[in-house]
């Protein structure tokens, strides 16, 4: 029994550090340009479906994956429609996947890893060896899984365990909820069928309760999704209800299927699976590669459709419509001074996220909404960042261009800074809202502010000289100062703690009104509009 | 909210109570445009019923601020209290606007 759960943590171990390492060094590679890559890749549906292979591969859990392409979402680095095809790609694969792992696949597994593990030890830096980190690292994910699978074998010999899993023997129903917990509980529906596999081959399960242990175990993956996806709404929700809904259409087909199948007779599944090979983990390989590839096949010319009906039931939110370039999609190449027009207009865009920013400071302060906001202003200030970069790559400006590029640059980084202080406002305010004085100055300082904020959008947006004037009288005086100094008064009722968190609320106040009014005259210095 | 207004010599004294903010700044601008555009062109608005005036009641004291502009009228606020006063300071309307502390105060003044 000590080999048993000693092989299994080996396996864990192995599984584990394989996956950090692969992590590490995927985070070593992906810069700017590795992101803008992925974007190309996977414009075309059919490089999409590779991608999935690629992304479940590496996780080895499809609600991982999933939450990975949902964070790629939100940082702007792919659109619903091309995470789709990946999804039905990641569902294809983790199938074919189980059919690589019936296979010996040790010999190939000990190539990468020797071959890797010697560039990875001999090079000292660079793409090279983060390359082949990464590659190590898939060799150690395989290995331990290899070793969990052998590990488990002896199971199968203990008396107690078979009459364990005796005791549900018969029940397939059983089965399917054995899947669907283990899913569940381990995140990893991979996990769960090498399992299977194992329990299987040792004569434990009978091939009818293994297919129902690999239906629940997708159905126990798309539980995860559901669950972990409870608080996120728009596009990110989208991602995760189509995860959700791939398994459980499957699984309504193919559960009541084999039902048929077993009580009258009729040939469908089971039978398919023993016309193509006698070994029964073949057959069980072969079903799970099914119920994954027969929706997928089925969903894939259907992708925009979905799509669309997806949007439909689970909208983009605001904050994500905030976050999409508006302007930058029509920028004409050939002209630079549309494409410097076009940037200035998305810029204000940006300046209308800071306001949004602070209405959801008002009140209860929602940190879901400004965590989301923030997001989105990192989006389109990407974007926004990437056309610049483009405008200056791509042509010869005249000096009076650069002049005015230089100036849009230097807003764009003002504004980053801005974005930063209104986020780090937000989380100080929070902590002061315990507090009677506290929560006065939260009210009065957001609202005061704000008051700034939209002067400073008036300017950005008309450049009228009234404007101007007023934003720069606005700024110029020290009253957040006097209303400071007076919240920290000696007689004030506010504890030494309270008073530090007001200081530095205080602070970031004064840093936004510099800010506001500094990218005030940088806008006068542009000119008009 | 409730406002009045009362004509003392060429002022029109407007009197609001009530929070100056998202829901009520709408009919307040309409208010004071409204007397804009019947001549009354020398403004006092009176905060002292005001408890709190938010960043949306600052932008149509603003705007009839700018409306105003170039013209030969005026606009005056008094009688602001604590909160609203600290709304001012951080805003920078103190200095933007003419803001006396009493309604005596703001008539005397040319």
């Amino acid at each position: 029994m000590l080999v048993i759960i000693a092989t299994l943590l080996a396996g864990l171990g192995l599984f584990f550090v394989g996956l950090q390492l692969l992590t590490e060094n995927l985070k070593l590679l992906s810069g700017r340009r590795l992101r803008e890559n992925i974007a190309v890749w996977t414009r075309n549906p059919f490089f999409g479906l590779a991608w999935g292979g690629l992304f479940i591969t590496i996780t080895q859990s499809a609600a991982a994956a999933t939450f990975i392409l949902i964070g790629m979402l939100r940082a702007g680095m792919l659109g619903v429609r091309q995470i789709l095809p990946i999804l039905i790609g990641m569902n294809c694969f983790a199938g074919i996947i189980i059919m690589v792992l019936i296979f010996d696949i040790k010999l190939v597994v000990f190539f990468l890893l020797g071959i890797t593990g010697m560039i990875y030890s001999r090079d000292q830096a660079g793409g090279v060896r983060a390359t082949a980190g990464a590659a190590f690292g898939v060799g150690l994910l395989f290995l331990g899984l290899n070793t969990t699978q052998t590990g488990i074998a002896p199971l199968a010999e203990m008396p107690w365990f078979e009459e364990t899993i005796a005791a549900t023997h018969g029940s397939y129903m059983l089965g399917l909820l054995v899947g669907l917990v283990l899913s569940f509980v381990t995140q990893s529906g991979l996990a769960v069928m090498i399992l299977n596999l194992a329990f299987l081959n040792a004569g434990l399960f009978s091939i009818e309760q293994s297919v129902m242990i690999a239906y629940g175990a997708k159905l126990g993956s798309s539980l995860l999704t559901y669950v972990l996806s409870a608080n996120l709404v728009g596009e990110s929700r989208q991602v995760a209800m189509f995860q959700v809904y791939f398994n459980v259409a499957g699984a309504l087909i193919l559960v009541p299927a084999l039902y048929i199948e077993v009580y009258t007779g009729l040939p469908l599944m089971l039978a398919l699976g023993a016309a193509f090979a006698e070994d029964a983990a073949f057959q069980l390989a072969l079903i799970n590669l099914l119920f994954n590839v027969v929706p997928g096949i089925l969903v894939f010319p259907m992708v925009p459709m979905i799509s669309r009906a997806l949007a439909r039931y689970f909208p983009q939110t605001a904050e994500e419509q905030l976050s999409k370039p508006k302007y930058l999609l029509e920028q004409s190449g050939d002209d630079p001074h549309n494409a410097l027009r076009l940037i200035e207009l998305e810029q204000v865009r940006l300046i209308e996220i800071l306001g949004h920013s602070f209405e959801a400071m008002r009140g209860s302060n929602d940190a879901n909404r400004l965590s989301l906001l923030n997001e989105g202003f990192h989006s389109l200030s990407d974007s926004i960042r990437g056309a610049i970069s483009d405008l200056s790559n791509q042509h010869q400006l005249s000096p009076v261009l650069y002049e005015r590029l230089n100036g849009l640059l230097n807003i764009q980084h003002s504004l980053e800074t801005a974005n930063v202080e209104v986020q780090s406002l937000s989380r100080q305010l929070t902590l002061l809202k315990g507090t009677g004085l506290g929560e006065r100055f939260s009210m009065v300082a957001v609202d005061g502010i704000d008051a700034i904020l939209l002067t400073f959008m008036d300017v950005a947006r008309e450049r009228s000289d009234l404007d101007a004037e007023l934003l720069a009288g606005m700024t110029s005086e020290d009253g957040m100062t006097r209303v400071r100094k007076a919240y920290l008064a000696e007689d004030a009722s506010m504890d030494a703690n309270a008073r530090m968190q007001l200081l530095a609320a205080a602070n970031h106040c004064e840093r936004l009104i510099w800010l506001f009014g500094d990218m005030g005259s940088a806008y006068r210095n542009l000119g008009t509009a | 909210m409730d406002i009045s207004t009362e004509q003392i010599d060429s002022t029109t004294v407007v009197r609001m109570s009530g929070n100056l903010d998202t829901n009520t700044s709408a009919p307040a601008h309409a208010k004071l445009d409204s007397l804009i555009e019947d001549g009354n062109t020398h403004l006092l608005v009176n905060l002292r019923q005001v408890g709190f005036v938010s960043s949306a009641g600052l932008r149509i004291l603003l705007a009839t601020a700018k409306r105003l502009n170039g013209t030969d009228g005026s606009l005056k606020i008094s009688n602001l209290n604590e909160t609203v006063n600290e709304v001012f300071e951080i805003s920078g309307f103190n200095s933007i606007l003419n803001v006396f502390s009493t309604e005596e105060d703001a008539l005397k003044d040319g």
